[in-house]
């Protein structure tokens, strides 16, 4: 199956928020309580019930001041740090149209995934003790529909299509973000400015720590472990009957 | 006539030493199975995640409270390492290892052997570490994410750590040194069994 992708044009944003909405009523997630602090950012920050957020920031630039805005959700990269450190089997997948979905039925509320996206974006819930974040409408996906937010977007910032022909339409418009980053994003932005005014890293990567603690030491400790019973297994059936002939000729000399 | 026993451990001793290591295996039991996909079918032993999950951190608590006894019932015993100690590692660990040109002049062990005093700082330091990383990751909200990254690899670091050399006590307590488990279940030994591989020990 083609790898699909979410463009988000924030050229074209409006921040009606009507993807926010459309995500909420989709995926049955209530709505929070929030207070207002002075921006229409609202509610603060993704969390287990709020899978996307338009974000508000505004920049003053030689007299002018810029109203920026720009949709957030799960960035579903190829080289996913939350696939990587999460212990569960089968509660962090990727589909094979790039979707990394996260089933929080499965999950267990460790919080590996939370701690450890370089995005920040994996939620965790007190009460529930689960995880959760945005698996691209994959019951939609999966079906031939689009994402509940690329479908409610009355501007056309939200695309959802080939991820091919996506990058074939981005780029040379502007600056893409997600072709290449983390091996590649599953959702992409068509941006009118530098990534790092929209808070995304420029060069996001998988932390070290991650790739240190699973790729390295994880193995080292099977192998350490696993090497360490059959040592013992070895010492008594190969090397103890040795050592006893060797005490017994040492305790006759002396 | 019937050899006459010498007593090696308190009771205090074996109790505290008997909370630990059982806390230590079902910690143990109970945490391996997020430590790697390849290990999540330990998960069932407890009866699937959630469980072991509520295992372990009860368990933890019994085992940080059991840490301070722990360390201090066993220094006198175990806590030195002399130059003598020294020597008797050097010896090829005074004789386990079969290497011929080792077995001349090796000192007899004192009351513990090299091996186990380095054993007991591997369950200390092990522990301690475990503790320190534990807690950070059982309440890591409000933390750094970077402390808590950090910690899951010291967390890590302290399994592999005492697990591989768990393996070894649990073999040379039992198989490998035949006559030693009465020490830390009836809490005396054979005079023959200590002077043998406890020679240094003033019995």
């Amino acid at each position: 199956m083609a790898e699909k992708a979410l463009l988000i044009d924030v050229r074209k944003c409006m921040a009606c928020r009507g993807c926010q909405v459309a995500c909420k009523q989709w995926n049955q997630l209530p709505a929070e309580k929030t207070t207002f602090t002075g921006t229409y950012q609202n509610p603060p920050d993704l969390s287990p019930t709020t899978w996307t957020l338009i974000r508000f920031k505004e920049v003053s630039e030689g007299g002018k001041v810029k109203w920026l805005f720009w949709k957030t959700q799960c960035l579903h990269c190829t080289d996913a740090t939350c696939l990587k450190v999460c212990p569960v089997p089968g509660a962090i997948t990727r589909m094979d149209d790039g979707t990394i979905y996260l089933d929080s039925k499965k999950c267990t509320g460790c919080k590996y995934c939370v701690m450890n996206c370089p995005f920040e974006v994996p939620k965790y819930d007190r009460v529930k003790n689960k995880a959760s974040k945005c698996n691209l409408c994959y019951d939609r996906t999966s079906n031939g529909l689009p994402p509940a937010c690329a479908k409610t977007c009355p501007t056309g910032a939200i695309r959802y299509g080939d991820r091919d022909e996506l990058l074939a339409y981005a780029r040379g418009k502007s600056i893409v973000y997600g072709e290449k980053e983390l091996k590649g994003l599953h959702v992409m932005y068509l941006l009118p400015e530098e990534p790092t005014v929209y808070d995304l890293p420029k060069e996001p990567k998988v932390p070290t720590t991650a790739i240190l603690w699973r790729d390295i030491l994880r193995p080292i400790g099977l192998i350490l472990g696993g090497g360490s019973i059959l040592a013992w297994l070895g010492y008594h059936f190969l090397l103890m009957p040795q050592k006893e002939k060797l005490t017994k000729e040492a305790e006759k000399h002396s | 006539m019937a050899e006459r026993m010498i007593s090696r451990t308190s009771g205090a001793q074996r109790l505290i030493h008997w909370i630990h290591g059982v806390s230590f295996v079902i910690l143990a039991l109970t945490g391996l199975g997020l430590y790697s996909k390849a290990l999540f079918g330990l998960t069932s032993i407890f009866g699937g995640v959630d469980s072991s999950r509520q295992i372990h951190r009860i368990f933890a608590w019994i085992f940080t409270f059991n840490m301070p006894l722990f360390i201090a019932v066993w220094f006198k015993d175990c806590g030195i390492i002399d130059a003598l100690d020294r020597k008797w590692i050097a010896c090829g660990m005074g004789g386990y290892l079969p290497i011929k040109s080792l077995y001349s002049g090796c000192p007899p062990a004192g009351k513990f052997n090299a091996g186990q005093k380095m054993f007991y700082w591997t369950a200390v330091l092990g522990g301690i570490l475990f503790i320190i990383s534990g807690f950070i990751l059982m309440y890591p909200l409000g933390l750094a994410k970077q402390t808590v990254r950090v910690a899951y690899i010291l967390h890590d670091l302290a399994t592999i750590g005492t697990i591989t050399f768990f393996f070894a006590h649990l073999y040379l307590g039992t198989l490998g040194a035949p006559g030693s488990l009465r020490a830390i279940f009836q809490g005396n030994v054979g005079e023959e069994w200590a002077k043998h591989h406890h020679g240094r020990w003033q019995i």
